[in-house]
C-alpha cells in the first residue's frame, strides 16, 4: 500500500491522499478539506488523550488492512483511530 | 437427567471447605495441569470449544491465544465476577456454594496463561460471597494450591479478591480493568485490546466466573470429552438462572441440546407457569438481550424447535431471534405489561450509563423519559416512532456494549409488541388503573417466515 516507508495512501470519499504513518483518520480527512472532514466536538489536537467520547466524528471504515483483522465495514471514532491500524 | 459437570458436587455437605472438596476429587486439575506445559493446557481448552459464558460467547481458547507475550512483562488473569445483569445470578450461586471450583479454575487457567498474580473482581453487593471466596483462597493457600511454588512445580500464583463499588458498567471488561486500577470505571476505547494492553498496560485476559470454572472439567476429563456434551459449536453445559413467572425459579445446569419448551414446562427444570397462566414473553439471556414473544420463543421462524444454545437462540437474527447472553432467563406470563417491563429496563440503563460518550448518555435518558410518558398514560402515537428512532441512534455508535444493551430490549419490545404500546396510547385511563398489558400475545399465533 505505501510507496514510501512513512507515507500511507488512504482514500476518503473517493479522494486519495498520502499521510504519514500514525495520522488519525480525522486529520487525514482534514488535510483533504472541510467538505470531507467529519465534525468533531470533544477532540482537541493539543490535548493529549482527548477525543473518542462525543461520537460525532464516527466514520465507516469500508476496508480493513492486513494489520487489522477486525471485520469491516465498521463504525469507528475517526479522531482516535489511526489510518491503517497497527493495533490489535 | 443430564450429566452435570459444574454443579455435580454442590449438594455435598460442607463442600465449601477445602477438606471436603479435596476428598471429593477437587484440585485434581491443578495437579494434572502442572504436569503438562502451558501450551498443552491451552490446546485442551481450544479442543473443548468452550465459549465465553459472560454474554458474547467468544471462544475462550481463541481469546487466550491472542494474549501477547512480551518478555519481562507480567501477564494477568482477571476473573469477571461483577455479575450485575438484571436476571442473572448463576455466578453468585456457583461462588457461594462451591467456591473452590472457581479457585481451582483460576490456578489452572493462570498456569496456562503464565499469570503469577490473578484477580477476582467481584461486585460490591456480593459482600458475603467475597468473604466465602477469601476464606477459600486462604484455605487453598494453607494447603499449597495457591501461593509460591505450587506443589513443588516452581509455578507461583497469587489470587486476590477485589470488590467493586456497585456499578453495572464495571462488568464491561475494560471498565473493569480501570476500576481494578483504582480509577473511575469508564470503558476504554478499543483497540488496544486487553490482550495487548490490559490492567496496568500489561497483557490481560478477562473471563467470566463460569468460563473459568468450566476449565476444571476440561482439564480433568480432556477437551474432547467436554466437546461431546452439547450440540454444534455450543459445547459443554451452561448454567441458566431462571426467574420471573415460574413455578421453580433457580439456577439449573443444562445440556445445550435442551429445548426451550422443555426447560420452561418440564418438572425437572422450571415446572411451568404458576396459577395456570399462559406464557406471554421471555428474555432468554439476561436483561440486555431482545425480548421474544411466546410463539417465537418455542419455535424459530423456520418452524424448528428452539434449543437452549448460542446458535438456536440467535436464529433469525434480531428480527425473529434473540441471544444466549449471560443465561438470565426471565419469563413473563400473560398478566405482565411489556411497556412497564421495558420501562424498568430503560430506567436501569439510564441510571447505569457511565456518561462517557454522548449517544448512550443522552439516548438512555430519552428512552427512559419517553417510556415513562407512555406508561403513565401521557403518550402520543408519534412517541413510539421517536422511541424507535432514539434506540436506532444508540446501537453500534458507542464505545462499549452498554449502549447496545440499552437499545436492543427497547427495539425488540416495539418490534414484537407494538400493539401493546399503541394500546397504552389509545387507552390512557385504563393503562393507569390496570397494571398489565394485552394478553393476546399468549394465544398461539401461526408463525410465518
Amino acid at each position: 500500500m505505501s510507496e514510501d516507508q512513512n507515507l500511507i495512501k488512504v482514500t476518503i470519499d473517493g479522494i486519495t491522499v498520502d499521510v504519514p504513518e500514525g495520522t488519525t483518520i480525522l486529520n487525514a480527512a482534514r488535510q483533504i478539506g472541510p467538505e470531507v472532514a467529519p465534525p468533531a466536538m470533544c477532540y482537541y489536537s493539543k490535548l493529549e488523550g482527548s477525543g473518542g467520547k462525543c461520537r460525532t466524528c464516527l466514520v465507516e471504515v469500508a476496508e480493513g488492512s492486513t494489520k487489522d483483522p477486525r471485520p469491516m465495514p465498521k463504525l469507528v471514532a475517526s479522531c482516535r483511530t489511526n489510518v491503517m491500524d497497527e493495533w490489535w | 437427567m443430564i450429566k452435570k459437570i459444574l454443579l455435580d458436587k454442590v449438594h455435598i455437605e460442607c463442600i465449601r471447605h477445602f477438606g471436603v472438596y479435596r476428598r471429593e476429587g477437587g484440585y485434581r486439575s491443578v495437579e494434572k495441569a502442572l504436569k503438562m506445559t502451558p501450551d498443552e493446557v491451552l490446546e485442551e481448552v481450544k479442543k473443548s470449544g468452550l465459549r465465553g459464558r459472560g454474554g458474547a460467547g467468544f471462544p475462550t481458547g481463541l481469546k487466550w491465544s491472542f494474549l501477547a507475550k512480551p518478555d519481562g512483562v507480567p501477564r494477568h488473569l482477571v476473573c469477571n465476577a461483577d455479575e450485575s445483569e438484571p436476571g442473572t445470578f448463576k455466578d453468585r450461586y456457583l461462588m457461594e456454594f462451591i467456591p473452590h471450583l472457581l479457585i481451582e479454575g483460576m490456578v489452572t487457567s493462570s498456569y496456562a496463561l503464565g499469570s503469577n498474580v490473578s484477580y477476582i473482581y467481584i461486585r460490591g453487593e456480593y459482600d458475603w460471597v467475597c468473604d466465602i471466596l477469601e476464606e477459600a483462597i486462604a484455605e487453598a493457600k494453607q494447603n499449597g494450591f495457591v501461593g509460591k511454588n505450587i506443589l513443588g512445580s516452581g509455578f507461583d500464583c497469587e489470587v486476590y479478591m477485589h470488590r467493586g463499588a456497585g456499578a453495572y458498567i464495571c462488568g464491561e471488561e475494560t471498565a473493569l480493568l480501570e476500576s481494578l486500577e483504582g480509577k473511575r470505571g469508564l470503558p476504554r476505547i478499543k483497540p488496544p485490546f486487553p490482550a495487548v494492553k490490559g490492567v496496568w498496560d500489561r497483557p490481560t485476559v478477562v473471563n467470566n466466573v463460569e468460563t473459568i470454572a468450566a476449565v476444571v472439567p476440561i482439564i480433568n476429563d480432556g477437551g474432547d470429552e467436554f466437546a461431546k456434551i452439547g450440540v454444534g459449536k455450543s459445547t459443554g453445559t451452561k448454567l441458566i438462572s431462571a426467574c420471573g413467572n415460574l413455578n421453580k425459579p433457580g439456577v439449573y445446569e443444562i445440556d445445550m441440546n435442551l429445548s426451550v419448551e422443555e426447560f420452561i414446562f418440564s418438572d425437572e427444570y422450571c415446572g411451568g407457569i404458576p396459577n395456570g397462566k399462559r406464557l406471554k414473553a421471555c428474555i432468554p439471556g439476561g436483561s440486555s438481550v431482545p425480548i421474544l414473544p411466546a410463539n417465537l420463543l418455542l419455535k424459530t421462524a423456520k418452524g424448528e424447535t428452539r434449543l437452549m444454545n448460542y446458535e438456536s437462540l440467535s436464529d433469525g437474527g434480531f428480527l425473529t431471534g434473540s441471544m444466549m447472553g449471560s443465561g438470565g432467563f426471565i419469563v413473563l406470563d400473560e398478566d405482565q405489561c411489556v411497556v412497564r417491563h421495558t420501562l424498568s429496563l430503560a430506567r436501569f440503563y439510564h441510571h447505569e450509563s457511565c456518561g462517557q460518550c454522548s449517544p448512550c448518555r443522552e439516548g438512555t435518558g430519552w428512552l427512559h423519559k419517553i417510556l415513562t410518558k407512555l406508561e403513565t398514560g401521557k403518550g402520543e402515537m408519534s412517541d413510539i416512532d421517536l422511541l424507535w428512532d432514539v434506540q436506532r441512534r444508540i446501537e453500534g455508535n458507542t464505545i462499549c456494549p452498554l449502549g447496545d444493551a440499552a437499545a436492543w430490549p427497547v427495539a425488540a419490545a416495539i418490534r414484537h409488541f407494538r400493539d401493546e404500546f399503541e394500546w397504552h396510547v389509545t387507552n390512557r385511563e385504563e393503562c393507569l388503573t390496570r397494571n398489565f398489558g394485552l394478553a393476546h400475545y399468549a394465544d398461539p399465533i401461526e408463525v410465518g417466515v
